[in-house]
């Protein structure tokens, strides 16, 4: 009974002097959560360029991988994934390796549907404007269509990011060591469940509210300021303004030669 | 193969549209167009919304490629050419470099600055290093009145100024013909007389100019061939006379209507 008793009292200190499994644990969900991420990032851009491709086998193959990525529950796919493909068919990938594989396929799929709907969303009028002016289709992607519609997805995608985050604590059920993981084995160990859980929440809380911050940044690395009107401070911003004063100054000089050609005053 | 003479009093064609047709689903929007550009001219075509004008504009840079009919542009063939006629076959791409367009929405790209815009083609097309690319760009906008705003995002420009850049983006490629869809037609009242002085100066200039507009007071100054398009078919064509007599009853109803 007391044995019970003393196991309810709260004891906050557990959780730091435990830190280093904890720190072990969040290490490889970070790194499992940003090798996936990457992957499934480029897989996705893939997947949404054959989806939207004119090729009537592309387009249906990829709406289908789509489709079947995106209905399978991940908790059933890390373990078709692992157990019933990898170890029955006696592939030689790691647990990490296979867990890998599946949140990479399955967001691939997700990621897809989101870049398709950004690429989609940017205006047919950009498209025909770079193409006036003899743009080849591949640079008006690169240089209009690409940077317009990585604007449009990037909220999606760091929601997707957060969501890789906490996703990857699934491929515990593969035994995978990762912080899910090397909780439940401290908990079974010692039995304080909550200082245990409540340690694994405070860091997932602290992961997921560090990759918010990350992707407020990035958004707002996408304002466009004029740097010759507006008080910029960073030393890019600087020289860029400078350059183009120059560049003004130069012009300006230049008007005398031929003035016939100004088709405005100002 | 008959070549054009070019003795300098033969006017010189530079663009020349035979028997085109083009079709959305079962809508025949053109029913056999010819259009002849000459060097230094400018066309003014106007009509009703729907009557095939900017889809007709936009066949010029196959921006449509059209189902039937010839499009020859200083002697290479565009478009699926007519039956018997075997001329040298050009690139679609290649034209686009040689004809500018403006557009009715401006269609700037948005996520870079007014300079970028204008050098953007130079770069990327033309391959001229950005120092370069960037000072004539900068005169380019000085031209139409904007080497303030080269810095300036789109979103942070007028109307009449977005209207500018976007011409100062054509003309910067140098073109040899200038198309303009309708490019007053989205602008403030206010903003309408900037951008239409920036085309009368550049009718001076001697431009070829195909202009597609509801501004009639600018086809009765600067149009030398005038084209009144109803139903995807010329109704009637002729000189600045034709605002003020035209023969036809349903240009006279059109024009009626819009003044």
């Amino acid at each position: 009974m007391s044995g019970v008793l003393a196991q309810a009292t709260f004891r906050p200190e557990f959780i730091w002097d435990n830190r280093h499994i904890f720190l072990d644990g969040v290490w490889l969900t970070v790194r499992i959560a940003v090798v996936a991420f990457a992957l499934a990032t480029a897989l996705g851009l893939v997947v949404a360029l054959l989806r939207m491709s004119r090729s009537r086998i592309l387009g249906p193959i990829m709406a289908a991988y789509i489709n079947v990525f995106r209905a399978i529950p991940l908790l059933v796919f890390v373990l078709f994934v692992y157990y019933g493909v990898a170890i029955h068919f006696s592939f030689s990938i790691s647990a990490i390796q296979a867990g890998v594989l599946a949140l990479t396929l399955q967001y691939s799929a997700w990621l897809g549907e989101i870049f398709r709907s950004g690429i989609q969303a940017v205006a047919d009028g950009q498209r025909q404007a770079a193409m006036s002016v003899g743009m080849s289709r591949p640079q008006t992607f690169v240089r209009v269509v690409m940077p317009q519609a990585t604007r449009i997805v990037t909220p999606p995608t760091g929601n997707m990011f957060i969501g890789m985050i906490k996703d990857s604590s699934l491929v515990y059920i593969i035994g995978v060591p990762e912080l899910l993981r090397v909780s439940n084995l401290l908990a079974n160990r010692t039995f304080r469940y909550f200082e245990v859980y409540l340690g694994t929440v405070i860091v997932y809380l602290i992961l997921t509210t560090a990759v918010y911050f990350m992707f407020k940044y990035i958004e707002r690395r996408f304002q466009l300021v004029d740097v010759l009107t507006s008080k910029v401070r960073s030393p890019f911003a600087k020289r860029r303004a400078a350059r183009l004063r120059r560049l003004q100054d130069e012009v300006l000089a230049a008007r005398d030669t031929e003035p016939s050609v100004r088709l405005a005053t100002e | 193969m008959s070549e054009t003479p070019t003795n300098g009093s033969e006017p010189q064609p530079v663009v020349r549209l035979r028997d085109i047709h083009k079709s959305f689903g079962s809508n025949h929007v053109l029913k056999g167009i010819d259009l002849t550009v000459h060097k230094g001219e400018h066309v003014v075509i106007f009509g009703p919304s729907g009557s095939g004008k900017s889809t007709l504009l936009r066949t010029v840079n196959l921006l449509e490629i059209p189902d039937s009919g010839s499009v020859w542009f200083e002697g290479k063939e565009y478009g699926p050419g007519v039956d018997g006629e075997h001329l040298p076959k050009g690139k679609a791409r290649l034209l686009r470099q040689e004809i500018g367009m403006v557009f009715q929405q401006f269609n700037l790209f948005p996520h870079i600055t007014a300079l970028d815009n204008v050098a953007l083609a130079l770069r990327r097309v033309k391959r001229i290093p950005r120092p370069e690319a960037e000072t004539r760009a900068a005169a380019y906008l000085d031209r139409v009145g904007l080497l303030d705003k080269l810095a300036a995002y789109p979103a942070q420009l007028s109307g009449g100024q977005q209207q500018r850049v976007a011409i100062a983006r054509s003309l910067v490629m140098e073109p040899k013909v200038m198309l303009f869809d309708e490019p007053t037609s989205a602008l403030d009242p206010e903003l309408v007389g900037e951008v239409l002085a920036v085309m009368r100066r550049l009718a001076e200039t001697g431009m070829t100019m195909v202009v597609v507009t509801h501004e009639m007071g600018f086809g009765e100054e600067v149009g030398d061939q005038n084209i009144f398009m109803d139903d995807g078919a010329v109704v009637e064509q002729g000189g600045r006379g034709i605002y003020k007599d035209a023969q036809e009853p349903r240009t006279r109803e059109f024009l009626r209507s819009i003044l």
